[in-house]
């Protein structure tokens, strides 16, 4: 049924690239957009990758004819200094890790970004990949998701290793 | 016959029998309904618990926390119904579990859906995120629908028993309603069959059937009263009559007597004045026997009959009745036996009444048997005198057996029309003895078999003038 494995109990070692693209298409669950983010009710779910080609293969593998939130799922590589454009979901891999500002900056309202590592929330990100005791976990910047429009699921929040800017 | 069983246990039984059939039938009917949809709410339950787990639990999974998965799961150890829960990847491999005290499947059934399963009631739903199946999970929960059929049983029978002893007491109430005016007829019924007595009435107790029934059944009681009382003046109207009526047509009959007894003072002119003599002779003292007879009847019926007892020898007694009968016997040509023991036969009787008695079985024997017949008369002495009257005539059938000794009834007609009588004689007879304090008793094999009749008399003691004469008992 599923075409990859997930969590920490998997048998089979799946790869770090495997496990971030499995996340990635899992956020979308999690996370409602604000309204006017979609141009139609079919419009697909945007996912603009920089920086990170294994990971844009293994989630174009991964969302190969799944919906999520009911809409197609499209994957987009972002060419090095191409702005993120309409993307629902920006990830930031290691390889642009420097041009993170800069990208989050040029992302519109409404568009979840997400990068490698906690100081990432830092600059811009909403949500950062940390790895703690050989498992991939995340921390949410939970005000920053809130200024962009977004609304994180809180059992998201729940299973999240840190969320920061939460209200008290 | 068939046993008796009062209305009174019947109504019980009727109310109780009710109220139980009905009282069950309720609670089977109510017991199978809630049995039913408490299943079905326990299955609804569980499914409601699987899904709030699956939500609670849908983030641990799709992102690999166990840890986060076994918390959530640990909640329900607050609860003390969920014996076991799990929860499975989308490959089937057990993810995240809890037990409370039983094992957990190692992977989850091909069925997604909850069941009845004895004592509990488990299975697997889907974990869905956003249209995705990403998991399943499994839910183990107890079932107590037994436990709660075990009480409504219990409360089912207590129930019953208080409604039936609630329907009794209800029984002993309508009772009160039902039976008692019916009894109350009953009661006065037997007291009309046992006692004879017609002035009692029913009580009119209530205003339904059973009033209706108590009127009709009293009105019939007037009715029966009425006719008994007309009856009863209608019968003293007739022995009246016919008391006045034998008196008055005895009456002539000694002027008659004594006219015959002077005309046989003097020879006949010729013999067909004589033969005419003596035919108003024996037919007049055979009517002055009539009337005499229906005399004694009227005296009878009236109470009027006094004996003149006496100490009496039986045998003298039975000598002047055979005396008395002699003409009968020789007309008819029957052979006479007196057999008499030698014991001196004592009695206290009115020695005249006692030989008409006599005399009236051996003339009724010998109206009732052929010419040339045998008359036996045997007596049997002892604390109780026994004389049997006895011929070889026409017999008694056994159905009129009963009814010789009523008045005015005659088992077949006398043999020979001119002895015909009155068919008086054996009620005389019976009265007759009864007043001496004896018994009487008509038997016969048959018709064509000849007649007995036995009466018995009771022996009179050594008197102060006999007291030489000690009877020999055997």
């Amino acid at each position: 049924m599923a075409a990859f494995a997930l969590g920490a109990a998997a048998q089979r070692q799946a790869t770090e690239s495997e496990l971030k693209a499995a996340y990635l298409y899992r956020f979308l669950s999690f996370v409602e957009w604000p309204a006017g983010r979609f141009a139609d009710p079919q419009a697909p779910i945007v996912i603009a990758l920089a920086g990170a080609p294994e990971v844009a293969d293994e989630l174009r593998l991964a969302v190969q004819g799944r919906r999520a939130q009911g809409r197609p799922v499209a994957v987009r590589s972002l060419a090095p200094g191409e702005a993120p454009g309409d993307a629902h979901v920006l990830f930031v891999g290691p390889d642009s890790a420097r041009r993170l500002g800069a990208l989050a900056l040029e992302a519109p309202r409404g568009t979840l970004v997400v990068a490698d590592g906690e100081e990432a929330l830092e600059h811009g990100a909403m949500i950062g990949f940390v790895a703690i005791e050989d498992r991939l976990r995340f921390a949410v910047a939970l005000d920053a998701a809130e200024q962009a429009g977004l609304r994180i699921s809180s059992r998201m929040l729940s299973v999240a290793a840190e969320v920061k800017g939460r209200r008290p | 016959m068939r046993r008796f069983v009062s209305l009174r246990a019947k109504l019980t039984a009727a109310v109780v029998a009710t109220a139980f059939v009905a009282l069950l039938a309720n609670g089977v009917a109510l017991l199978v309904l809630e049995v039913k949809s408490y299943g079905e709410a326990r299955v609804a339950e569980a499914r409601t618990r699987a899904e709030i787990l699956a939500r609670a639990t849908a983030a641990a999974i799709a992102f690999g926390d166990v840890r986060d998965a076994e918390a959530s799961l640990r909640v329900l150890k607050e609860n003390p119904d969920v014996l076991s829960a799990a929860l499975y990847t989308p490959e089937g491999r057990l993810f995240a579990s809890y037990s409370g005290g039983e094992p957990v499947p190692p992977a989850p059934g091909s069925e997604l859906a909850f069941r009845i399963d004895g004592a509990r009631i488990t299975g697997f739903h889907p974990v869905v995120q956003n249209g995705t199946a990403i998991g399943t999970v499994y839910l183990s929960m107890r079932n107590d629908a037994y436990e709660r059929l075990r009480g409504y049983l219990g409360v089912l029978g207590a129930a019953l028993l208080l409604a039936l002893a609630l329907a009794f007491l209800v029984s002993f109430w309508l009772q009160r309603i039902f039976t008692r005016p019916i009894l109350d007829i009953a009661d006065t019924a037997r007291r009309v069959i046992e006692h004879g007595d017609y002035t009692v009435r029913a009580p009119h107790r209530s205003a339904d059937e059973t009033g209706l029934l108590a009127d009709a059944f009293n009105r019939m009681l007037d009715e029966v009263e009425r006719r008994s009382s007309e009856l009863r003046a209608a019968d003293r109207r007739k022995d009246e009559f016919l008391a006045t009526l034998a008196h008055e047509l005895r009456n002539p009959l000694a002027p008659i007597t004594n006219s015959v007894q002077i005309l046989k003072l003097k020879a006949p002119a010729d013999r067909d004045i004589a033969w005419a003599r003596d035919v108003v002779d024996r037919q007049v003292s055979h009517m002055a026997r009539l009337l005499d007879d229906l005399l004694d009847v009227g005296r009878i019926t009236t109470r009027k009959l006094r004996l003149q007892k006496t100490r009496a020898d039986l045998r003298t007694v039975l000598e002047s009745a055979v005396e008395a009968s002699r003409p009968l016997i020789d007309a008819g040509g029957h052979r006479l036996s007196l057999d008499t023991p030698q014991a001196p036969l004592r009695v206290e009787a009115d020695p005249v009444r006692l030989a008409q008695v006599f005399s009236n079985l051996i003339n009724n024997a010998a109206k009732y048997t052929d010419r040339g017949g045998r008359i036996e008369v045997r007596v049997q002495a002892g604390p109780e005198i026994r004389v049997a009257v006895r011929d070889n005539g026409i017999g008694i059938a056994p159905e009129t057996l009963p009814q010789v000794f009523e008045m005015f009834s005659q088992a077949a007609p006398a043999l020979d029309r001119s002895q015909g009588g009155l068919g008086i004689g054996l009620f005389l007879v019976k009265n007759l003895v009864e007043m001496h304090g004896g018994s009487v008793e008509a038997r016969s094999e048959g018709p064509g078999k000849g007649s007995e009749f036995v009466v018995r008399l009771p022996a009179a003691g050594p008197g102060a003038a006999a007291a030489d004469e000690r009877p020999s008992v055997p």
